[in-house]
């Protein structure tokens, strides 16, 4: 399982329901709560290692899947 | 008719109408002329004089908390500086980098909170001395509160704190500074900004002030000004007396009160924030949007991300989620990570949810009432959090008729939490609740009369459409600019005529200050 299948199951494991593979504005179009980014960022941590903090959490981070894998990369690095 | 005495009462809200159209007329003109670096000075001078003609010496609170911003906001950028020069040293280990940042870190955060704590003791000692005192049997509190205090030191607060994440640079102009924390339309009823998003425009002039601009901003005004005027403050007589337990009523007469006041406050606030934007608007000031069509909510979390939405903001993005990625709460949740990614963050998101709630209900008013009213809105995002959990997968949910039921269940709900927001008292909130069960006691028409409730309808449908029609996208004002000038011009001398022969003021009335204007 590649990063990116791998998110869109622990999105899917959060929020199920949202074509995430389409969808370009999860933020800005209000489909995630901020509820659903919190538990979408205990998993994130979880599933890839790594350690969102408060700064991480800007619409333009977790609007689209691509967002999501860049900031996942970014924290990698 | 206008009511020449009552409009020369100070501290009313018509007197600050008054205030508004001399700021638009005798102010515009000086701004339009002045240079772009400059016409800060100009939003000042106007803001000072607002604030001292309102608030008298409390407007001097706003110097203490531009003087506790501009320092701290100093101070906190240097120390972000001294991260970068730990970073590019070269004669030490990365062991001893990461101690010397762990060491500065340590020091910031205390800068921080000292900033913080400078800020919110004039809040304090104004707001919530009172309540604190109480609790040990005294009755020491101040009658007073300084104008706007409640907004301006939230997003102070912000300010520093987007310092010292390093999202924000700090204000290198006192004067600017001062400006931040005291521009007039913003003092009443908010909204919150960001430092970062409002300067461009608000301190350093790159403002584009067009014939377009102003007539929109007119447009807002006058439609800001028709929802306080004619609807909200006609809804309030309605209001006062339904909900008056000394007068008995029941039944239909006490729900139809509840609901009025739900959009009593509605179209007050809204209204108002209209006007703080069309007014900055006209100075080329674009505001954060604080309002989207909150009744069209299928849930209570929808419905806070539609109402007063700048406040919700600030306390996510300050509170809620540094309290929920904290190390206890990421450590709960990670304790519980076997019961799956619901379960796992649900305490964790109650925990965090309930206390943001409590303080939210405390930022409206220093009383127990306040409190409940809050915890009463944490309660039932916990609960839809859960419910959601398990309705949210089923093809129900996805369904027309659901969303209906949904949203008169969120519209049920919503009014519930006004009647705790209304009440004074617990027991009040309960009796006004019991008394639905009981007769009404008076007939409809005789609380109110029935041209007035033909107005009342028909305003009320007029802002229906146009929350209607921003709900699908179509921004009305634009529509309306777009128009031939007579056109334009037409649509504002008739709000300006409904106003006159619709508002509710005049001898007969007393102006009713904003709901809001008293946080």
């Amino acid at each position: 399982m590649n990063e990116k299948e791998q998110l869109i199951e622990v999105l899917n494991a959060v929020k199920p329901g949202i074509d995430y593979e389409k969808e370009q504005h999860l933020v800005t179009d209000h489909i995630l709560t901020s509820f659903d980014i919190v538990m979408l960022v205990a998993q994130i941590n979880e599933a890839f290692s790594i350690e969102l903090t408060p700064l991480d959490l800007e619409p333009e981070n977790f609007d689209n899947v691509e967002a999501l894998l860049t900031l996942i990369k970014s924290k990698e690095a | 008719m206008f009511g020449v005495p009552n409009y020369y009462h100070l501290g009313t809200f018509n007197f600050q109408l008054g205030i508004l159209g001399l700021f638009l007329t005798v102010g515009y003109l000086i701004y339009y002329f002045v240079k772009g670096p400059y016409k800060y000075l100009v939003l000042v001078v106007l803001s000072l004089i607002g604030a001292g003609l309102i608030a008298g010496l409390l407007a001097l609170m706003l110097v203490y908390a531009a003087i506790v911003c501009f320092f701290f906001g100093k101070w906190l950028a240097n120390g972000r500086g001294n991260f970068k020069v730990i970073d590019a040293r070269t004669d030490i280990e990365k062991d001893e980098k990461m101690r010397l940042k762990a060491e500065r870190k340590r020091r910031e955060n205390w800068k921080a909170a000292l900033a913080i704590t400078l800020l919110l003791l004039p809040l304090f000692f104004f707001k919530y001395l009172g309540m604190v005192t109480s609790w040990f049997g005294s009755r020491l509190s101040f009658v007073l509160l300084p104008l706007g205090i409640s907004y301006y030191t939230l997003s102070a607060i912000g300010y520093l704190i987007d310092i010292k994440r390093g999202q924000s640079a700090a204000e290198k102009n006192p004067i600017k500074m001062l400006l931040f924390v005291s521009y007039f339309p913003f003092l009443e009823e908010g909204p919150f900004t960001r430092y970062r998003e409002i300067a461009p425009t608000l301190l350093n002039g790159q403002v584009t002030l067009s014939y377009d601009n102003y007539i929109s901003g007119l447009l807002k005004i006058g439609f800001g000004l028709i929802k306080k005027l004619i609807i909200a403050d006609r809804l309030g007589i309605f209001v006062s007396a339904a909900l008056n337990l000394n007068n008995g009523y029941g039944s239909y007469i006490v729900v139809l009160g509840v609901v009025a006041f739900t959009f009593q406050l509605y179209c007050e606030f809204s209204g108002l924030i209209e006007v703080v934007s069309g007014v900055s608007e006209i100075f080329g000031l674009k505001v954060p949007l604080n309002f989207r069509q909150p009744f069209f909510s299928t849930s209570v979390s929808e419905f806070w991300q539609r109402w007063h939405i700048s406040l919700g903001a600030w306390f996510r993005d300050y509170l809620f989620y540094p309290l929920f990625m904290s190390k206890p709460m990421m450590g709960l949740t990670m304790k519980l990570k076997k019961t799956g990614p619901f379960f796992s963050s649900f305490p964790a998101l109650c925990i965090c949810t309930l206390f943001i709630w409590a303080l939210t209900g405390l930022w409206h008013g220093a009383s127990l009432e306040y409190l409940l009213y809050g915890v009463y809105y944490g309660v039932l995002m916990c609960l839809e959090a859960l419910y959601n959990h398990f309705m949210g997968k089923t093809k129900l949910s996805k369904t027309v008729p659901y969303r209906i039921v949904m949203g008169l269940v969120t519209f049920i709900l919503v009014n519930i939490g006004m009647l705790l927001f209304k009440s004074r008292t617990l027991s009040d909130a309960f009796a006004i609740f019991v008394s639905m069960g009981k007769p009404a006691n008076v007939a409809f028409f005789s609380l109110i009369e029935a041209p007035e409730f033909v107005v009342l309808v028909c305003a009320l449908l007029l802002v229906l459409t146009v929350d209607i029609l921003k709900e699908k996208n179509i921004q009305i004002t634009k529509l309306i600019i777009e128009k031939p000038f007579i056109v334009r011009d037409l649509v504002i001398v008739v709000m300006v005529v409904a106003m006159v022969l619709f508002g509710v003021y005049g001898p007969g009335y007393a102006p009713a200050d904003p709901i809001y204007g008293g946080f």
